[in-house]
């Protein structure tokens, strides 16, 4: 990962307030294209950290970089490359819809020229299409999430950060606001998504990132890179079904009550043949599954780690 | 068009906003050509822009961060790719708009009904010099955190006193004196207040344009409050310019003296940057420091300048750099009376300290025949101590305490912290 380049840099960052520490030598890479959950408990610094990136409190110590730019010497022109959406924002409540996002375009430089058809493009991603009329105030709570976004990502910033994205959003939304993420990172920008809400993260996170007191407890992809299997066996077959499983030279196994869990560097034709090769000696299988490491088990197990120690 | 400005024109200016102020204008001045005869509305339209430009439209400039942080918009503005200096004019000019079109109605019918164009230039430059005080006290009241009544309701009567100041009472008595003392030699005192409002309404939005610096997280070098001081020194000083070199160092010393308790009050004081300066990072000295710096230069030429013998014995000697002895302890009083408390809850409580360390106590001494002591708390001429060094050494004493005080309290910052602020 070291080795290529990173939209996001930050390195032992230090921030305070008053004296009392938010966060403590802080430090960790986010590549192009990504979406990183950022997840922790309430006060782990989540916030704090999404706003040291935006460049809106100047940390005590250590460097940000985003997109190649110093963060705190030129503020300006990293935030011209940065959204970010706060858990609690407000919108200008006279203003209309779209003069909300000609504001929001203007503010971030974004060319005369490309900015009426920007806030075209933004509304009808975000279905404010039939909406650009009406003043800010008059929206539900779910719409003027969707015209914050929008505000956030018009000027197609390169790092884009959301905290609490989905607070309001009801669930077609949510799904709609998953789709949108993932498409931005395959354009190419870089997501730092904070939520309580672990499981929607997993639907479009690829990386996470764990706080906990200010510190990062873990980081790292989110799926593993070789597959992992879990096997799940009826009745007392645990023994029968490793001693199958170790003749066909997986030995590397761990018991989770009824389940056997192992890497698997075959494909799904591979996973099949093994499958019946259990069921021909005779153990009771109840299910042959890929196991996904998700943020929820990850940030579980490292969080009692981190306490722990 | 500064995005800023835009969007506040957006929704200050609108075609029914437009239409009502001349609109109720025009009935007010009919009313008074009426009752009073049309030689009273020349008079009246000035007095009307004034309340418009300083009651009014301080409140929209005083208002202009203030609303932005009750609304939850601020933090998304300061995530912007707006400069500082766009968002300030933005501002100061786009909150205001409103006001400012009634000001420049109300000019435009004094001029045209047979009123000095002095008289209008005199109502657009207080209301400048109004909205740039209500602004500038907004953004330190922001940096120091409140509660919304006051980030708006200070601003809004520091803005107004200083618009009445600009355009109203004493500034005729300025004229006055300038005409009879004559600043720096030169006469005229309309045209000299005229300047001295402008010059310091030019030094207030300058010092907005600073603190929204501060806001935007921009890094910037510390010339301004410097400059202000010895801006203010040297006004001071032009009143007394007759007078002789001495006059003029004391005039300048006791304007900018008050300038490094201020300073020390108003500004914010997160522990990081102190701590970095007592590392021997120049760059990170707070506006109070570098208050200090100047005002003890010109407290050292002064008592270097005063001769025991002169003019006014009660100045001379040491005196001056005993104040500013007090003053350093004054700083790191206010600094560790702020510890562990919110900014304006911390000068709040400083500023109890100072009273009863400049008044009450010395007012106790007073009231029991202990003059001779006076020296512990105030700024004594040297002959009144029990001997000349004491009147330097009890201040000294006290600064030295406070200062090795803060600087435990402050804890320790890591040597690397300190090398980087210096390389930066």
């Amino acid at each position: 990962m070291a080795n290529r380049a990173a939209t996001i840099a930050v390195s032992r960052l230090r921030f305070a307030y008053d004296g009392t520490p938010a966060l403590e030598d802080v430090s960790f890479a986010a590549l192009r294209g990504t979406i990183t959950a950022l997840v922790g408990p309430n006060g782990a610094g989540k916030t704090t950290l999404m706003r040291c990136l935006a460049g809106l409190e100047p940390p005590e110590h250590g460097t940000i970089s985003v997109a190649g730019i110093d963060v705190v010497a030129e503020p300006r022109a990293a935030r011209a490359r940065i959204g970010f959406l706060q858990d609690f924002f407000g919108l200008y409540e006279r203003l209309s819809v779209r003069r909300v996002l000609d504001y929001a375009a203007r503010s971030r430089l974004v060319p005369a020229a490309e900015r009426e058809g920007r806030i075209r493009s933004v509304a009808e991603a975000l279905g404010l299409a039939g909406l650009l009329a009406r003043q800010a105030g008059a929206l539900s709570r779910g719409q003027r999430q969707r015209v914050a976004i929008g505000a956030a990502i018009i000027h197609r910033p390169q790092v884009l950060m959301l905290d609490e994205p989905a607070a309001g959003l009801d669930p077609e939304a949510r799904e709609e606001l998953a789709a949108l993420l993932r498409s931005l990172a395959a354009e190419g920008m870089t997501l730092l998504v904070s939520s309580h809400i672990l499981a929607e993260l997993e639907a479009y996170a690829t990386d996470v990132l764990m706080l906990e007191a200010g510190r990062v407890i873990g980081h790292g992809p989110l799926v593993a890179p070789a597959r992992r299997l879990a096997l799940v066996v009826a009745g007392s077959g645990v023994a029968e079904a490793r001693a199958v499983l170790a003749q066909h030279g997986i030995e590397d196994t761990e018991i989770e009550g009824g389940t056997i869990l192992f890497p698997f560097a075959g494909d799904l034709a591979g996973q099949a043949a093994l499958l019946a090769v259990l069921v021909r000696a005779g153990v009771p299988v109840a299910a042959l599954e890929e196991r996904r490491s998700s943020i929820q088990s990850l940030y579980l197990s490292r969080l009692r780690e981190a306490r722990r120690q | 068009m500064n995005p800023e400005l835009l969007r506040n024109l957006w929704l200050e200016i609108t075609p029914q906003r437009l239409a009502a102020m001349p609109a109720v204008l025009g009935l007010v001045f009919a009313a008074f050509w009426l009752t009073e005869g049309r030689s009273s509305v020349a008079g009246n339209a000035q007095w009307v822009g004034l309340a418009i430009g300083i009651v009014w439209g301080a409140r929209q400039a005083a208002g202009a961060v203030a609303g932005e942080i009750a609304d939850r918009t601020w933090d998304s503005q300061r995530a912007s790719a707006l400069t500082p200096w766009q968002m300030t004019w933005g501002k100061l000019v786009g909150a205001t708009a409103y006001a400012w079109y009634g000001v420049a109605l109300c000019a435009a019918v004094h001029v045209a009904t047979g009123g000095a164009v002095l008289g209008a230039i005199e109502v657009l430059l207080a209301t400048l010099l109004a909205h740039a005080v209500a602004l500038f006290a907004s953004l330190v009241l922001v940096a120091l955190g409140g509660r919304a009544v006051i980030l708006t309701s200070l601003p809004h009567l520091a803005g107004m006193v200083a618009g009445l100041v600009a355009g109203a009472i004493p500034l005729s008595a300025l004229g006055v004196m300038s005409d009879s003392v004559g600043w720096y030699g030169l006469g005229d005192g309309a045209w000299f207040r005229l300047a001295s409002v402008a010059a310091f309404a030019v030094w207030a939005v300058l010092g907005a344009w600073r603190l929204m610096m501060r806001e935007l997280t921009v890094p910037q070098r510390p010339w301004a409050w410097p400059a202000f001081v010895l801006f203010c020194a040297g006004y001071a000083a032009g009143f007394t310019w007759h007078d002789g070199a001495e006059a003029c160092l004391r005039a300048g010393f006791v304007a900018a003296a008050p300038l490094v308790t201020a300073a020390a009050l108003a500004e914010p004081k997160p522990r990081a940057p102190l701590q970095r300066f007592l590392r021997g990072a120049p760059g990170e000295a707070p506006a109070s420091i570098q208050a200090l710096a100047i005002t003890a230069t010109l407290a050292l030429a002064l008592a270097i300048a005063t001769r025991p013998a002169g003019a006014l014995p009660e100045l001379s000697g040491a005196m001056p750099v005993a104040a500013v002895l007090f003053l350093a302890r004054d700083i790191a009083l206010i600094r560790l009376v702020s510890l562990g408390r919110s900014g304006i809850r911390g000068a709040v409580a400083a500023l109890i300290w100072l009273a009863v360390l400049y008044l009450a106590l010395p007012g106790l001494l007073g009231g029991i025949d202990g003059d001779a002591a006076l020296f512990l708390f105030l700024p004594v001429p040297a002959v009144a101590a029990p001997f000349g060094a004491v009147a330097l050494a009890a201040p000294a004493l006290q600064a030295a305490s406070l200062w090795h005080l803060l600087v435990r309290r402050l804890g320790t910052v890591p040597a690397s912290d300190a090398a980087m602020a210096r390389q930066g």
